[in-house]
């Protein structure tokens, strides 16, 4: 069953400089119990997309167009209580820097307890408890101390540990993490995605993930959507995206060959996009990538691609998409 | 020992300690954030050498130790991109005519230093100060300091170095002057022949293995931690650095062209405002894939990437020998990311650079270094070719790093997880600093800090698993 859909969702901020087009017509689906992973570069309107989905938004951002469906019901037209009832509950986020998303001057138990209080109305005690056993199942070894802890005191990952056990608090059915692991080092980024995993096992929640990095991609997504300028460009199942389909889109071959790995040749210069992301107040004609592409036609800088799949579930919004080499 | 003429820095010993305050009026001890915690690496001419680590592991601090924009707190630093003869910094005059209290000052810190292993004081620095004047005098003096008569081989070595100043000045006067060829050839018979006399110094010496050693350390590199703050400032047109944050390191009032132009302008190398300064700025600016008409810009009206290029272009404006690259592509999008490695490394082809490559992410790092540094709590814990660290890690801090990494490989997804935190670098644990997260600990590991081994031709390694 589909546990989320988004339409043709448009979300604009205005500026006095114009309508920025941050999201700018996304179409996305996500199963139960499955996890969408979202990649894109800054700007390309992936942390946007999130936002929309929980409309926490800023005094001049709306959604102008599309809908929101969460369990079959609209809700991108939803009023502020009603919101409110969903943010939290059946829908909770984390966030990428963890202690500017904690509360700084309230211990973790105020700040874990809160969520389950008003949910859940939950006694003070009763969410206490609550909030060290959520403590616990994010692996935290002394949850006792970390409970009565003020954020400062914690390490980044233990942090992050934190913001999963409140995010988690009242068992949502969808998580969105965006880009939870970015400000870890690499050895904590390990037990954040594992313990990430793990949880999604027990659970069954579904979770979108957002981050630019393909590698942690590859590890958490179950399908990949590819975002650029407001955009998705690519969606297809993590596999494909990374070796086994015959089409790709220039953009994600792009982002694939540019990134060093460990096992490219040292010698050999990056395959670089070139160019920058256009401003958003100032987006070419026709393909938004056109003028960064290599396979760029005229049809491509007038006119604009529509989304088109090119197997059951692969869909990309190319004219020309990349035939891959044998690999 | 490593030939010295194709090294550019050399650090030894290396430690930088930041004080705390102290937490209350009755506490006794002083408490130090251990940032660099003796480290001692070669760095040649025309290398990368990457730096890994997770935050807070020293990588950084030991960047910025080099440039001494943070004073060593103890160790050496010798820059070998200009000879003493070249730079004249005013210490080499001042230790080679007061020779012999130097060395009788030596002598009284190493005699200390005996005294406190048995006592085992973590908090006295006399083995440190011992080592560090060591280095200081061998470095100018060589076996020398073992002479038995100091003060007449402080004198010839000062006359030997006044002599080489002669003929570096003489050589220089020649481009200009075709009658300096006469003096310049003076200076060098002088130089030869004072040579001569030095070496029958050396030979009255006796001829053991603390002689010899002292004797290999004999060259002509520069001190930096001994240099004057205006030495140094000058010394820095050699040595520069790019910073991580774009956004935090140009100043938001200075156009593009006063950017760059301010250390030309700084070190005279033109005059504020001539045709030839904005000329040169214009040639850097394309040079780093900037368009000459971005000269009158400020740097918000770029992004990121273009930020990083004017980081980039004002560390070029001096001809440095040396750039730091401190996290210099991890602000940026992937796909401006390899924009500007491949930037980096036409640059350093182009003008025969050498990088200190600071990251955290082992893929960029390994892409673009020749030999690669891996850090942990302030230590370096192995030093390997770029790919040996890959196919051979040997300590096991390396091995875990490298399998935290999550790769685009659709059949190799299982990461192995490293357990725990960091521990605070305050309060490092004993032994070895890694043994509280690694598997293969065993009781000598808590006890025994592990040396610094070579456990093949260049591969160094600080574990005792591979030193048993």
């Amino acid at each position: 069953m589909k546990l989320l859909e988004i339409n043709n969702l448009h979300t604009y901020f205005e500026t006095k400089r114009g309508l920025i087009k941050a999201v700018n017509g996304v179409t996305l689906s996500l199963e139960e119990g499955r996890t969408l992973g979202i990649v894109g570069e800054s700007g390309s309107g992936k942390s946007q997309t999130a936002m929309s989905i929980l409309k926490l938004f800023e005094k001049n951002q709306k959604i102008y167009e599309g809908e929101i469906k969460f369990m079959g019901k609209n809700i991108s037209d939803s009023t502020a209580k009603e919101m409110s009832h969903i943010r939290g509950n059946d829908i909770s986020m984390i966030f990428q820097e963890p202690m500017t998303s904690l509360n700084p001057i309230f211990t973790v138990n105020r700040q874990i307890s809160e969520v389950l209080r008003l949910h859940q109305g939950m006694s003070k005690k009763e969410a206490e408890e609550q909030s060290i056993k959520m403590l616990e199942s994010v692996k935290i070894a002394n949850p006792q101390r970390v409970n009565k802890s003020y954020p400062f005191e914690l390490s980044g990952g233990m942090r992050q540990r934190v913001m999963i056990a409140m995010a988690l608090a009242c068992k949502p059915k969808l998580l969105i993490a965006d880009e939870p692991t970015t400000a870890l080092d690499v050895t904590i980024q390990a037990q954040i995605l594992r313990l990430m995993n793990d949880l999604k096992a027990e659970t069954g929640t579904s979770i979108i993930f957002i981050t630019h990095d393909l590698g942690v991609i590859n590890q958490m997504a179950d399908d990949v959507a590819v975002m650029y300028c407001g955009q998705v460009v690519e969606t297809a199942p993590v596999d494909k995206i990374f070796q086994k389909s015959e089409y790709i889109h220039p953009y994600t071959e792009g982002l694939l060959t540019s990134i060093p790995r460990l096992d490219s040749d040292p010698k050999k210069r990056l395959d670089a996009i070139p160019g920058a992301v256009p401003h958003p107040l100032n987006l070419p004609k026709g393909c938004k990538f056109a003028p960064r592409c290599k396979y760029a036609t005229d049809k491509c800088r007038n006119e604009e691609p529509e989304l088109k799949a090119v197997s059951p579930d692969h869909n990309i919004r190319c004219f020309f998409p990349v035939k891959r080499g044998d690999k | 020992m490593e030939n010295n003429k194709d090294m550019l820095i050399s650090i030894n010993n290396l430690k930088k300690y930041f004080p705390l305050k102290k937490s209350s009026f009755l506490q006794k001890e002083k408490l130090y954030v251990k940032a660099n915690d003796g480290i001692t690496i070669n760095i040649h001419r025309g290398e990368t050498f990457g730096l890994v680590g997770e935050s807070g592991c020293g990588k950084s601090t030991m960047g910025r130790v080099l440039l001494q924009l943070y004073p060593q707190t103890q160790g050496n630093t010798v820059y070998y991109g200009r000879t003493i003869y070249e730079y004249k910094p005013a210490y080499v005059a001042k230790f080679l005519k007061n020779l012999p209290s130097h060395v009788s000052k030596l002598k009284s810190l190493q005699e200390k230093a005996s005294k406190i292993t048995e006592t085992e004081d973590v908090h006295n620095f006399a083995a440190d100060d011992a080592d560090r004047v060591y280095h200081q005098l061998a470095h100018l003096a060589g076996g020398l300091i073992y002479s038995k008569d100091l003060s007449k081989a402080g004198q010839l070595l000062y006359e030997e170095y006044q002599a080489g100043c002669k003929v570096v000045e003489a050589a220089a006067n020649m481009e200009t002057d075709s009658a300096a060829k006469a003096a310049y050839e003076q200076a060098v018979e002088k130089q030869e022949e004072l040579r001569r006399q030095l070496d029958k110094l050396r030979s009255d010496c006796e001829q053991n293995e603390a002689f010899l050693k002292a004797e290999k350390l004999w060259d002509h590199g520069i001190d930096l931690g001994l240099l004057s703050k205006e030495e140094l400032r000058i010394l820095r047109q050699d040595i520069q650095i790019i910073f991580q944050d774009p956004y935090s390191s140009l100043n938001p009032r200075l156009t593009v062209g006063q950017l760059i132009s301010e250390p030309l302008v700084g070190h005279k190398k033109f005059k504020k405002g001539s045709q030839e300064l904005e000329d040169y700025v214009i040639e850097i600016m394309e040079k780093c894939g900037l368009d000459r008409y971005f000269i009158h810009r400020y740097p918000h009206q770029f992004s990121g990437g273009q930020r990083q290029r004017i980081g980039i272009a004002r560390a070029l404006a001096l001809n440095p020998k040396f750039i730091v690259c401190d996290e210099a592509v991890s602000a940026l999008d992937v796909s401006i990311q390899s924009q500007i490695l491949n930037l980096l490394q036409d640059l350093k082809q182009k003008e025969n650079l050498t990088y200190l490559f600071i990251s955290h992410d082992l893929s960029v790092v390994k892409y673009i270094s020749d030999r690669i540094g891996v850090m942990y709590l302030g230590n370096m814990v192995e030093s390997a070719p770029s790919e040996r660290i890959f196919e051979n890690p040997l300590h096991p801090y390396t091995e875990a790093l490298l399998n935290a990494i999550p790769t685009t490989d659709v059949h190799n997804k299982e990461l192995q997880i490293l357990e725990g935190d960091i521990p605070s670098p305050v309060n490092p644990p004993k032994g070895c600093k890694f043994h509280t997260r690694c598997k293969f600990a065993f009781d000598k590991c808590k006890e025994c800090t592990p040396d610094w081994v070579e456990v093949e031709p260049n591969h160094f390694v600080a574990c005792h698993l591979r030193t048993k």
